[in-house]
């Protein structure tokens, strides 16, 4: 028995020579290349294009937006019906009164993220963009920037806007602060940075794990559970809770800080190598992964 | 031009490409046949980078794909499945592809129109028929004008007018001069488009021939031969090194020999016959029998890719490129 193939032989040619014909080259050919600035670009239009992705971005700042007032209008009304001393333990975060949709825009953002790439991996996409892009890493990078920027810039916008409709309204009650006021800028930029992390770090576990389901359900253990697990930790196992991500947020965002919470520096500090860490892991999977 | 030197990829325990080294010439349609599971597409997605392999290489106009600046403008590409985001519009999917490599907006325009679905540009193509996402890819493969194509069973789920039109699309983009290298597990299909033929099975090459070859020794001697002595002439045909096989009372298959040759011989023996018929086997049927031992999934228990034992017995078949007599004599082992 034989395994050498029929008609093999290295002489072999297609019987039928076709006389090939010069063909003229586009013109585009001579400035074509794949180049960051245009990745960069092409992820642009692929964010915007999506329609599930608009909607997903409007909700995000609707819901920070409508929280923003909701819950300073909420607090406004105990106020009155408390006693002083009530009052004095209670109303001490101003700020964080009017950025509680927060909580609510870093899963829509964080979903978000995961979509980004999951989305790609489930439609077969992915193949077109790393056809296009075979180096593959400025694909990840230029996603994770464009959508960095696009996030960062909503939530700034969104919080921002909960920032002034809350404080007016708790104006009325005298308890409002001013953009002027100590802490409130870094604070309100701090909101703005966590949420872009946590989509972020949704953009890398949906690399990291392809699949939607399991990404989404990574992305909120890691928000959600982690947090409630570190809080059960006895006694100087707790402070672990200052390194996950929700201990790096709540430092950037406080106002009167406790013993436990890092300064905000070391927040901002926290929440930039989650981003290195995670992006930088799934560079390396994507990189070394059959597509 | 596409060369596959000792190209082999595994998946865990699974051998899907085997050790390939072919080469797909510019200016003619080289279809890429066998069985689903053959290894195709995964010969496809490791030209193109997808997929690493594990041993060899696949180069493109001498070059590793990673290694182009702007690879769209080098190689197109159609994968099996949809390789398009449902959610966004035909124009927006082929925006950001050409945006990857600065090629303008015009060409979008100018591949939309080329393959016919300018009107259909900004609907998004979850609602698209099979066809439409088909010429959709066909669109993304041609953007960047490239001079060498691999598509990945281009005509499936098309119409016939589709299937029409790409057999005519490819044979003209071949006439241009460009690389065309087409899979497909119809033999039919190939015979109509191709003039090349690769032909795989388990991952390994089982034909490397023109498709006018493929043919000719597909269809090749079986002879049908009906004799009042059929015994007495299956006799003096296997003096000859015929190989026959009593199909009736009074009829005999005859493999090895030309009917021209078995009539000179059964007049010289003083044999009557009465009928003297060359038998067309069909393309399907050749595909079949060459490559019955590497379908995948068959017996359970895999089996070495290989050739009919009597196609290289009939001598000569592997350097002339002929499958012989494999085709019938597979068939009859079966």
């Amino acid at each position: 028995m034989t395994t050498t193939p029929l008609g093999s032989g290295e002489t072999l040619q297609p019987r039928i020579a076709a006389p090939a014909p010069v063909r003229q080259p586009a013109a585009f050919h001579t400035t074509a290349k794949v180049t960051i600035s245009r990745v960069l670009r092409s992820e642009w239009t692929k964010l915007t294009s999506l329609r599930s992705t608009m909607w997903t971005m409007l909700a995000a700042l609707v819901v920070t937006v409508g929280f923003g007032c909701l819950i300073p209008a909420i607090t406004v009304s105990e106020w009155h019906n408390s006693t002083p001393q009530e009052r004095a333990e209670n109303f001490t975060e101003p700020v964080m009164t009017s950025l509680a949709g927060g909580y609510f825009s870093q899963i829509a953002i964080g979903v978000l993220g995961v979509l980004l790439i999951t989305g790609e991996y489930s439609t077969g996409m992915i193949r077109t963009s790393l056809g296009a892009v075979p180096h593959r890493l400025p694909v990840l990078f230029a996603k994770a920037a464009v959508f960095g920027v696009a996030s960062f810039a909503l939530s700034l916008v969104s919080i921002l806007t909960a920032f002034f409709c809350g404080q007016a309204i708790l104006h009325q009650i005298g308890l409002g602060v001013s953009i002027g006021d100590p802490h409130v800028v870094r604070v309100l930029l701090g909101g703005a940075f966590f949420v872009t992390t946590i989509g972020l770090l949704g953009l890398a576990l949906g690399t990291l794990i392809r699949s939607t389901g399991g990404s989404i359900a990574a992305l909120l253990g890691l928000i959600f559970v982690v947090p409630i697990i570190t809080g059960l930790l006895p006694g100087d196992w707790g402070s672990i809770h200052k390194f996950v991500p929700d201990g790096g947020g709540e430092a950037l965002v406080t106002v009167v800080r406790d013993s436990d919470v890092m300064t905000p520096l070391g927040g901002l500090v926290v929440l930039l190598a989650w981003i290195v860490v995670g992006l930088g892991a799934a560079a390396y999977t994507m990189v070394r992964r059959d597509a | 031009m596409i060369e596959a030197r000792s190209l082999t990829k595994r998946y865990g325990s699974k051998t899907a490409v085997d050790d390939l080294t072919f080469s797909v010439q510019p200016g003619v349609v080289t279809g890429f046949l066998g069985p689903n599971g053959a290894g195709k597409s995964t010969t496809m997605r490791v030209a193109i980078g997808l997929d690493r392999p594990t041993k060899g290489k696949i180069t493109v106009n001498g070059r590793a794909y990673r290694d182009f600046s702007a690879p769209l403008c080098e190689v197109g590409v159609l994968l099996e499945a949809k390789a398009v985001h449902t959610g966004r519009s035909a124009y927006k999917h082929l925006l950001a592809v050409a945006q990857t490599q600065g090629i303008p907006r015009r060409r979008v325009d100018e591949v939309l129109g080329l393959v016919g679905l300018s009107d259909v540009a900004g609907k998004r193509v979850g609602g698209f028929s099979l066809g439409m996402g088909q010429r959709l890819g066909i669109a993304s493969a041609m953007l960047g004008d490239p001079g060498v194509l691999i598509l990945d069973e281009p005509v499936n789920g098309l119409d016939p007018e589709g299937i029409r039109w790409i057999r005519t699309l490819l044979q003209t983009l071949a006439a241009e001069g460009r690389t065309i290298f087409v899979s497909s597990h119809l033999m039919s299909e190939m015979a109509l488009t191709a003039t090349h033929l690769i032909v795989v099975g388990r991952g390994k090459l089982i034909a490397n021939m023109s498709v006018e070859d493929f043919i000719r020794s597909a269809s090749g001697d079986l002879v049908h031969v009906r004799s009042p002595e059929a015994n007495r002439l299956a006799e003096v045909l296997d003096r000859e090194n015929a190989k026959t096989t009593p199909t009736g009372l009074d009829t005999l298959a005859v493999n090895g020999l030309t009917a021209q040759r078995i009539g000179d011989l059964a007049f010289e023996a003083g044999v009557p016959l009465h009928e003297l018929t060359p038998r067309q086997v069909s393309l399907e049927d050749a595909f079949m029998d060459i490559t019955r031992d590497a379908v995948e999934y068959n017996h359970g228990q895999p089996q070495q890719a290989r050739v009919p034992a009597s196609a290289t017995a009939a001598g000569g078949s592997v350097d002339d490129g002929s499958v012989g007599a494999g085709a019938t004599t597979a068939r009859g082992r079966a």
